[in-house]
């Protein structure tokens, strides 16, 4: 595990960090550089051997005492990664947020057709489509309806912040084949490049991780054949009223990952600061504040600390194939905040020169704000908390 | 305020909401792009003659540092960097004829008052060459400064904000009475920091009652409706402090320097909330351009840092708590 973390924080320093400004500026992530993270196989999402991927990457697959640690790799390299830049990690190539639901619920033939995609020289991109314009955390909510006709389904509608939406060779889409079903009327698509029907949409401008592309897209009358339903038939014919499980589930390994992302960009901040209060004489005991300034810094050392707890706490639960929702949850609604707490207080500490545009502190307080909105805001992540507390209780 | 003045305020304050939602909201983003007004605009604004809201009589409407807050913070709701912008020539002018300095930037980060060689500050710099007011104490040994350019803040970018960098010799002039000059210049960013996050926490509500989620609009929902509700408590917390530390202040009262702190730090914490808890409730529409509620959330956070570390100000009023 310290030898990822060693190999991939030097990576981050010396690979990421240096084009973070730029790419934030120039709202993409250089292509040259994008290139030459495929050649080097850094993927942040695992893509099976059996399609002559890397498998789970980096890192032993199991730890001292033979237990998988695949999903604690997975958060240690994306806080290391994060505190290179949220942004240009979340726009590596590979599945993306598509690859979960694909290895869990995919046949062994659309986990073939799709993973393969990624071992091409090439960098490719999968992306994963779940909101829509009138529904958002309400992912039951969606109203983009999926027809059963010969040989497959009519797909109609539109779905909106999509990452890596508009170079995505494949989308995990999410539509529903009876609203008055609910959850259970829930399907998962595979709507890929070139699809008939398929029309791209805006392209967002965004308060933060501006480098990374968000976009919308809609589907109009979209004939996506039966073999690009996930999981075919069977799989839902099998868990009748789990149709929207396929989202959810998604969510209890993401979660983590993004809580991850968002302790690596916050402790890229408490860093950033405690540099340049160091420079600039701000910590010595000469100086009146250094006492207050030294008690925030250690106060935000403790929050960072707290919030990786929860993270590694999540991820060794999922490695040991518990339930985690909950725990993903809190992981998720506890880093959020905190993290976006120390991004502020690292500005403030700095003064005003933290604001400005030469300065990584303001970039990365413009850029956490998302990871308490994306993969389900902190009020849904509450609820998912509060749910499971109630029902532990025996409510 | 003086008999009458209230009225005379209300009817300007009801012209710069006119001016703030039909004018100014319609180019912000226009304005933030290319980092300063567009000139139409500036000329469109000086017909409205709400830049002369402090001066005195028959130049202008006579209602002082209260006037200047009252009318940016209204024009800030519209939106924040460019009421910043238009009433910067105004607030530089009334803060130079009290000090008593040239004016050409409004510095009000502490660290500008014992800077070293290397030092930076945001400030606003641009609007009025040639003029300088420095809240410096007397007699600093300060180097010249060199001002760089526009460097994109995370927020108020419409208002042409500059950063400001000491050399290494020469001296800037101070002023007679830097702490009263201190006390109207931080109106300045109080009243951006909470017309933005008025603006914001407006957005919000509107979003909260058409917005709809699980068959009910998001207002039906504590967990939306309680922190937008707190957000408002502690926006009107925080301008009944300005309020009462300019009353303090305009009254000569010795209590006004900690009231104002108290202000400052207050509006900081409520404006940050407003912007927080409003992109929040708007969820990813909040986080994209195609609403304001993310500009102004980094309008508010950028007004907040003109002013610099917090720490500074919690100290000072520490040790008035403690003495």
């Amino acid at each position: 595990m310290r030898q990822v973390r060693d190999f991939l924080h030097h990576f981050a320093k010396t690979e990421i960090r240096p084009i973070s400004r730029q790419a934030d500026q120039a709202h993409e992530v250089p292509m040259a550089f994008l290139t030459k993270v495929k050649a080097l196989g850094i993927s942040m999402e695992p893509i099976p051997r059996s399609v002559g991927g890397a498998g789970e990457g980096v890192g032993e697959e199991v730890d001292r005492k033979r237990v998988r640690q695949t999903n604690r790799i997975a958060v240690v390299a994306a806080e290391e990664m994060a505190w290179g830049d949220a942004a240009v990690i979340i726009t590596l190539p590979g599945p993306g947020l598509g690859g979960p639901p694909v290895a869990a619920t995919g046949t062994a033939e659309q986990k073939e057709r799709l993973f393969s995609v990624f071992t091409a020289p090439e960098p490719k991109w999968g992306a994963y489509a779940l909101t829509e314009p009138e529904a958002g955390s309400d992912a039951a909510g969606i109203q983009m309806t999926a027809a059963k006709t010969k040989g497959g389904y009519i797909l109609n509608g539109t779905k909106t912040f999509i990452t890596n939406g508009a170079r995505a060779e494949w989308i995990v889409t999410f539509a529903t084949v009876d609203r008055t079903l609910g959850r259970s009327g829930q399907r998962a698509f595979i709507v890929e490049r070139g699809q008939a029907g398929l029309e791209p949409g805006r392209i967002f401008d965004k308060l933060g991780l501006r480098a990374s592309e968000t976009s919308e897209f809609s589907l109009v009358d979209a004939f996506v054949p039966e073999h690009n339903l996930l999981g075919g038939e069977a799989y839902y014919q099998e868990r009748q009223a789990k149709g929207f499980r396929v989202a959810m589930a998604t969510f209890d390994s993401t979660r983590p990952l993004v809580a991850a992302m968002a302790v690596g960009i916050a402790r890229a901040a408490l860093e950033e600061a405690r540099e340049r209060l160091t420079q600039n004489g701000a910590l010595s005991l000469a100086t009146p504040l250094a006492g207050a300034t030294r008690a925030r810094l250690g106060q935000m050392a403790v929050d960072l600390a707290m919030a990786r707890a929860l993270v590694l706490r999540a991820a060794a639960m999922a490695d040991a194939q518990q339930p985690n929702a909950k725990m993903a949850s809190m992981s998720k609604a506890f880093s959020g905040q905190v993290a976006m707490a120390i991004c502020r207080q690292a500005m403030d500490l700095v003064g005003s020169v933290g604001a400005l545009g030469d300065s990584l502190l303001e970039k990365w307080y413009r850029d956490i704000k998302v990871f308490d909105i994306f993969e389900g805001t902190g009020q849904i992540q509450r609820i998912v908390i509060s749910r499971r507390l109630f029902e532990e209780a025996g409510a | 305020m003086e008999e009458g003045q209230d009225e005379l305020l209300a009817s300007v304050l009801e012209l710069a909401r006119d001016f703030a939602e039909g004018t100014l909201r319609p180019v912000n983003r226009q304005a933030e792009r290319e980092m300063g007004p567009p000139e139409a605009l500036r000329k469109d604004f000086a017909k409205t003659g709400l830049d002369t809201v402090a001066l005195t009589e028959p130049s202008g409407a006579g209602l002082g540092a209260a006037g200047l807050f009252a009318v940016t913070k209204t024009l800030a709701e519209g939106d924040p960097g460019l009421a910043a912008a238009l009433m910067a020539p105004a607030w530089l002018d009334h803060l130079g004829a009290i000090g008593g300095q040239e004016v050409a930037a409004l510095v009000l980060d502490p660290v500008w008052q014992a800077p070293s060689a290397g030092a930076q500050v945001m400030a606003l710099a641009r609007s009025q060459a040639g003029r300088a007011l420095y809240l410096a104490p007397d007699g600093a040994a300060l180097g010249p400064i060199r001002v760089g350019g526009s460097a994109q803040p995370v927020g108020l970018a419409a208002a042409g904000l500059a950063c400001l960098e000491v050399g290494e010799t020469d001296s800037l002039p101070g002023t007679s009475d830097a702490p009263a000059l201190w006390r109207e210049a931080v109106l300045w960013p109080i009243s951006l920091m909470l017309g933005a996050g008025q603006a914001a926490l407006a957005a919000a509500i509107g979003y909260a009652l058409t917005r709809k989620a699980f068959g009910q609009p998001l207002s039906a929902y504590q967990g939306v409706s309680f922190p937008l509700a707190d957000a408002a408590t502690w926006l009107e917390a925080a301008e009944a402090l300005t309020e009462r530390a300019l009353f303090l202040h305009g009254s000569g009262n010795a209590d006004a320097h900690e009231a104002m702190l108290q202000a400052l730090l207050a509006s900081r914490q409520a404006s940050f909330k407003a912007g927080d808890e409003s992109v929040q409730t708007l969820g990813g529409a909040g986080f994209v351009s195609e609403f304001p509620v993310e500009l102004w959330f980094r309008d508010a956070v950028a007004a907040g840092a003109l002013t610099g570390q917090t720490d500074h100000y919690t100290l000072l009023l520490s040790r008035g708590v403690v003495s």
